[in-house]
This record gives C-alpha cells, sequence and structure tokens, in this order.
C-alpha cells in the first residue's frame, strides 16, 4: 500500500468529473519542440505544478505514444519514387531527410530524460510502455523505491490523439477523440505524513481474455485511464473504491483507493 | 568505497532475499552461442540494400507470424523475442508473471511502408495493432501462459537491467513467485539505421572490425539485433543458473545523448549493485565503442574500483555482436553467468590498437581466466538512464 501525498495533471482537452480539481489545467495540443514531442511537453507541464524535491524523490513514468511519428519521414518518403519509404536511393541519400532528432523524439524514455534535465532529479527511474494496467502492476515497484527514499513521482502521459496514433484509437475505441496529457501523482510510504488517502493492489487475481474493442466513451488516452479514474475519487471525495482496469487484450487488474 | 547518504538511498542489495535465475537463451546476432563468444567470433557482417552504413550484426533468423497472430503485420522484435520464449526451458504452468523489454516499435520498416499512406484512415490501422499498446506484451504473456502481473520496460539501452530490477523487485515483494524476463531489439533496418547515423553513433567505418570497444579506430557503434529471455524465481535450488543480488538505478539529470563529466550519477547506479564489495571477477562493460563512451567507462571504472581498478577485468561482447540496443543488457546479463560458470570471461575483440584514454584489461582479443563469485553488468542509456545489477554463480 502507498499514500497519495499530491497530484497535478495536464490535459489537451475536457475531462469530465476532475477539470474543477485545483492543479488540474486544460492546455490545449501541446507542439513537438526540437528535441521533445508532446508527450514530454505535457509531462514537463504536469510537474511544474506540483511541489517536490527532485534530489530525493524517485521517478516511475508510464509513457504512451511520444505524437506522431509519420511527418518526421514525410521528407524522405515525398522523394521517393515508387511510393515506399525505403527504396532505391533511401539508402544513398533520402535517409539524410529524416531530421537527426527524430529518434530523440521518438525515445520512449525521453519523457524520464526531460523531467530529470528539467528538475535535477539523479535518482532511480523507471519507464514503462502504455498500458491501462500499468499503473497496479508497478505497485510494488514503486514501493521499493519507497524503502530507500522519502517520495516517488508516478508520470503517466500521453500524446496519443492525433495522425496515426488517433487513427489507432479511433479504430479501438468507436470513433472516440482522445484527449492526451500528463497526470503526476507523488506519493509516500503507507502512514508517513499527510496523505489525500492510499492505494493498494486490487487485481488479484490478474484475468485476461480475448481482444475486444474498448468500451467507447472512454476519452483518456490509454496510460492516463488509471489516473485518471484515481483523480475521480479524489474529486468526488470517494471513501474508499475498487478502480478495475483492463487493456485492450482484456487483461484485467484493480487498485483500491482509501480516503484518509 | 565511500557511500553517502545519498548513494545509500539508490542502494538496494538483495543479500539474504538474492532473486534466483532458473534458466536463459539467446537469440543473438550470428546465432552464436556462448561458446562462440568465449572463442570470440564475430557476427558483424557488411550489409547490404539499403543500409546508410556498411556493417551491422545481424540475426540471421527468418521470423514468420505464428498461426495465432491476429493482424496482417507483425513486428521482427515480437517474433525475435518468441523464438528466445521458446528456446528457454521454463516449466510451464507456473502463474508467470512477464516482464518484456522492448522499445517503441515504429522503426520497423514494415510498420511505416504501411503507416505512411494510410495515417488518416483508422479503417487501415487493424494491420498494426500488433506493434501498439499493449498487444506486443499481452500477446507473449498470452503464449507463455502468464498469469501474473505484467509490465513492458523501455529506458533505451539499459531496458534489459531495468527490467531485471522490476522482476526481482516483484519477487521479492512477494507478488508473484516466478517471472519471465524478455527482451528484444530489431531496429537492424534501413530506417533504424538511418535513426541512429542522422545523430553520427554509428560506425561509417566499411570494416569487419569496426566494432572495436576501446581501440583507438572506433567511429561509432555497430548495431546489432536480437532478443534474450530469463526465467527468476523465488524458489531456486542448487541447479540454478545463478542470482540476482543486487541493483542500482539512477539518472544523470545533464545531456539527452552525451554522457556526463560528473560521474556521480553513474558511480550512484554501479555503487547501488555493488553494496559493499570492493571488487568483483568481471565486469560486463557498457562498451559500445563510441569515441565518447568507452574513455568515460575507463574513468569510471578506476573512481569505482580504485586502487584495485587494474586488477578487475571488463570486456565488451558488443565488439563481437554490435550493440542490440533493447536487448543488450539481457543479453549481457547471460553473458555475465556463463562467465561466472565457466570462470571465463569473453573477449573484447578487434582491440588491436588500444586508446591511451583506456588502459585497463579489457581482455584484449582472448577470452580470460576470471576468479570470483559475482559479476557486474552496467547499462548508461539515451536519456540519461543508469543501470547496473549485480551477478552471482553461487548464492551469496
Amino acid at each position: 500500500m502507498i499514500d497519495l501525498v499530491s497530484y497535478s495533471a495536464v490535459f489537451s482537452g475536457p475531462l469530465p468529473g476532475v477539470d474543477h480539481l485545483p492543479r488540474v489545467h486544460m492546455v490545449g495540443p501541446a507542439p513537438t519542440r526540437r528535441m521533445l514531442a508532446p508527450i514530454s511537453g505535457y509531462a514537463l507541464a504536469a510537474a511544474e505544478l506540483l511541489e517536490f524535491d527532485p534530489v530525493r524523490t524517485g521517478l516511475v513514468c508510464v509513457s504512451g505514444a511520444t505524437g506522431s511519428t509519420c511527418e518526421a519521414f514525410d521528407g524522405a518518403w515525398g522523394r521517393s519514387e515508387d511510393g515506399r519509404l525505403t527504396s532505391a536511393g533511401f539508402g544513398r541519400s533520402r535517409y539524410k531527410r529524416i531530421h537527426p532528432f527524430t529518434l530523440i523524439r521518438s525515445l520512449q524514455n525521453q519523457v524520464p530524460a526531460a523531467l530529470s534535465m528539467r528538475f535535477g532529479m539523479k535518482g532511480p527511474c523507471l519507464n514503462v510502455l502504455e498500458s491501462v494496467t500499468a499503473f497496479a502492476s508497478l505497485l510494488p515497484n514503486i514501493e521499493a523505491m519507497l524503502s530507500r527514499l522519502p517520495r516517488v513521482l508516478l508520470v503517466l502521459a500521453a500524446a496519443g490523439g492525433r495522425a496515426e496514433e488517433g487513427s489507432k484509437m479511433k479504430l479501438l475505441a468507436a470513433g472516440s477523440d482522445f484527449v492526451e496529457g500528463a497526470i503526476c501523482f507523488l506519493f509516500t510510504r503507507e502512514g508517513h505524513g499527510e496523505r489525500i488517502g492510499s492505494i493498494a493492489s486490487g487485481g488479484a487475481p490478474w484475468e485476461s481474455g480475448a481482444r475486444e474493442k474498448a468500451v467507447a466513451g472512454c476519452t483518456a488516452a490509454p496510460p492516463l485511464r488509471a489516473g485518471v479514474e484515481l483523480l475521480r475519487c479524489v474529486a468526488a471525495d470517494d471513501m474508499g473504491r475498487r478502480i478495475p482496469l483492463h487493456d485492450f487484450y482484456r487483461f484485467q487488474s484493480g487498485l483500491d483507493w482509501r480516503k484518509r | 568505497m565511500e557511500s553517502n547518504g545519498l548513494t545509500r538511498a539508490w542502494e538496494h542489495k538483495l543479500e539474504g532475499k538474492p532473486v534466483g535465475i532458473m534458466r536463459s537463451a539467446m537469440v543473438i546476432p550470428g546465432l552464436l552461442e556462448w561458446e562462440d563468444l568465449r572463442a570470440g567470433k564475430s557476427a558483424v557482417r557488411f550489409l547490404t540494400g539499403e543500409a546508410p552504413v556498411p556493417t551491422g550484426a545481424p540475426t540471421p533468423l527468418v521470423v514468420d507470424p505464428p498461426q495465432d497472430w491476429p493482424f496482417l503485420l507483425m513486428p521482427r522484435a515480437l517474433g525475435l523475442a518468441l523464438a528466445a520464449l521458446e528456446r528457454l526451458d521454463y516449466e510451464p504452468g507456473r502463474p508467470y508473471g512477464m516482464v518484456l523489454g522492448m522499445p517503441n516499435l515504429f522503426s520497423e520498416t514494415a510498420y511505416l511502408e504501411w503507416v505512411l499512406p494510410h495515417r488518416d484512415q483508422p479503417e487501415f490501422m487493424e494491420a498494426l495493432l500488433g506493434f501498439s499498446h499493449d498487444f506486443p506484451l499481452n500477446f507473449l504473456a498470452e503464449r507463455a501462459g502468464c498469469q501474473g502481473p505484467r509490465l513492458r520496460v523501455d529506458s533505451a539501452c539499459a531496458t534489459g537491467n531495468d527490467a531485471l530490477i522490476v522482476a526481482g523487485q516483484w519477487i521479492q515483494a512477494g507478488v508473484v513467485d516466478d517471472v519471465l524476463v524478455v527482451a528484444a531489439s530489431a531496429m537492424l533496418n534501413p530506417v533504424g539505421l538511418a535513426l541512429f547515423h542522422n545523430l553520427q553513433a554509428l560506425s561509417p567505418v566499411r570494416d569487419l572490425e569496426s566494432s572495436c570497444p576501446f581501440d583507438r579506430r572506433r567511429r561509432g557503434f555497430v548495431m546489432g539485433e536480437g532478443a534474450a529471455a530469463m526465467w527468476l524465481s523465488k524458489s531456486a535450488g542448487p541447479d540454478c543458473a545463478g542470482y540476482l543480488c543486487g541493483y542500482g538505478q539512477s539518472m544523470n539529470a545533464e545531456k539527452f545523448i552525451d554522457l556526463p563529466k560528473d560521474l556521480e550519477a553513474m558511480k550512484a547506479a554501479c555503487r547501488g549493485a555493488l553494496g559493499s564489495l570492493e571488487r568483483v571477477a568481471y565486469v560486463s562493460a557498457h562498451g559500445t565503442g563510441t569515441p565518447a563512451n568507452d574513455p568515460v567507462e575507463t574513468r569510471l571504472h578506476r573512481e569505482l574500483f580504485g586502487a584495485l581498478a587494474e586488477g578487475v577485468p571488463l570486456s565488451s561482447v558488443k565488439s563481437m555482436i554490435g550493440h542490440c540496443l533493447g536487448a543488450a543488457a539481457l543479453i549481457e546479463a547471460i553473458v555475465c553467468l556463463k562467465a561466472l560458470r565457466d570462470q571465463m570471461a569473453p573477449p573484447t575483440i578487434n582491440l588491436r590498437q588500444p586508446d591511451p584514454a583506456c588502459d585497463l584489461d579489457y581482455c584484449a582479443l582472448e577470452a580470460r581466466a576470471i576468479e570470483g563469485n559475482f559479476a557486474l553488468s552496467n547499462a548508461f542509456a539515451f536519456g540519461g538512464q543508469n543501470s547496473s545489477i549485480l551477478l552471482a554463480r553461487e548464492r551469496p
């Protein structure tokens, strides 16, 4: 069990049930910057709203789509004679039309890197890729960090609403438009200091099944969903709630929330 | 060895509760095995086709989608991961957890060739779902019959070590007794090569010895591809392959690609893994063969081990199999276990003209007899993430 000390969030658009919370801001779609994809822009903006000691705080990130990657290849692709990116001439010259920072902008661990460089975080770090259930699977790892450090910052971030990423989400979730953004949770060990509430795993036994399309109307990008549900518990002043989580592959787990 | 408050904070010793490593398997460039690495064989080849650089270390394995693969296209990295899992001798039926180390798959050629013309057409995205979201992780987990927690880790070159750390923490916490850890990378294609080459990270030299860590001729790393798998267990017996005894993680907080001038964060990760040990039998170096990495790693080794540094051998198997990116650290963890079992460190091949700034015992050209129970394996990733693990042959 871990205790929630504070939270913050930024989203590209409105999300019912959490808009009115302090330190939850609608910022609109984040742009692509020279070395930072939109996902890092959201993560940095959310972390800026939070007060924490970067030297004595561990970092855990759940990162989704960094943004669209297609446009980075358009220069090389557009000059292809047969409509294929890697056809004749790619290895000789067309590859040079891919911006040198494309790899950096596409790396999933750019989120912890950006946070580390902005705030001077030098402690342990773990970066995992998007899934709705990751939050639950990560609880023992957050607890392990908290056995050595007073605080752990969990950042959920995704910029999966545009171009090819948006098209994938529209296929998976019946035409919904997806809200991008980042949510930060600051955790401490159970029973230590002031806290809003506590979280434990509510997922055992872990279950899985055949793939189904996600329920329409889930408007937050997958890595954010568990965080959005947790924010809704805080916003609604829930004394206790089981938050079920399931991935697109119907792997299921859950979180147990208790207000302090 | 110095230890301050911050270092202690990052130290995660598992003494008393080391995690057993039951079995391991590799699918690596050249389809080399451990005996080949001991013998100093190289998997580096000249590349053909639209590769923007002349050399790479391919894994000569055709990966076809299995019959139950539900989508039109399958990532090669996932195919290599499946191949490694199939080679792993794990007991079916246990309620395994799974940790998959697999970076973003956007650079696979098949993915890009499909997505570029169809990016705004949701109806065409079905073909690509196997590259995205939780599908790779859950497909692999279902194939292995996993019933426990599951995560997919991506910390670039540190992925394999971080995946092992996640699994070790689960077992220590009592969440699950057995975890399958799999890591894979398949960026050895024209696009993957272009992405790194445009950052000037790859060797542009047309020479089969172009992967030459610690050599003055080094101009960058040679890219490999491959996969590895491990079975970690709480209930390890005398026939297990070894133990995960400690780990350390840190961030440089300085630059995205370049190594930091201040090595304190990197040292903290290494010391976190070493705990109270002052020396180990062998260090698996990150050893990429870039102009920047190797002298920094040499300095790090000296600062870590002090007067004992020249007596602690280190080597880089990247000299033989290139840099397998997201799979590299897990491959090198397996190499450490084999080295400890045989008491023989693999060589750093192609080290014929040592860089004066790199003046340690890198097991140049030939395998080296070693003595001891512990090996340290380091991974220093793009993004400034550092991850070190301590492995043992016998339970400490």
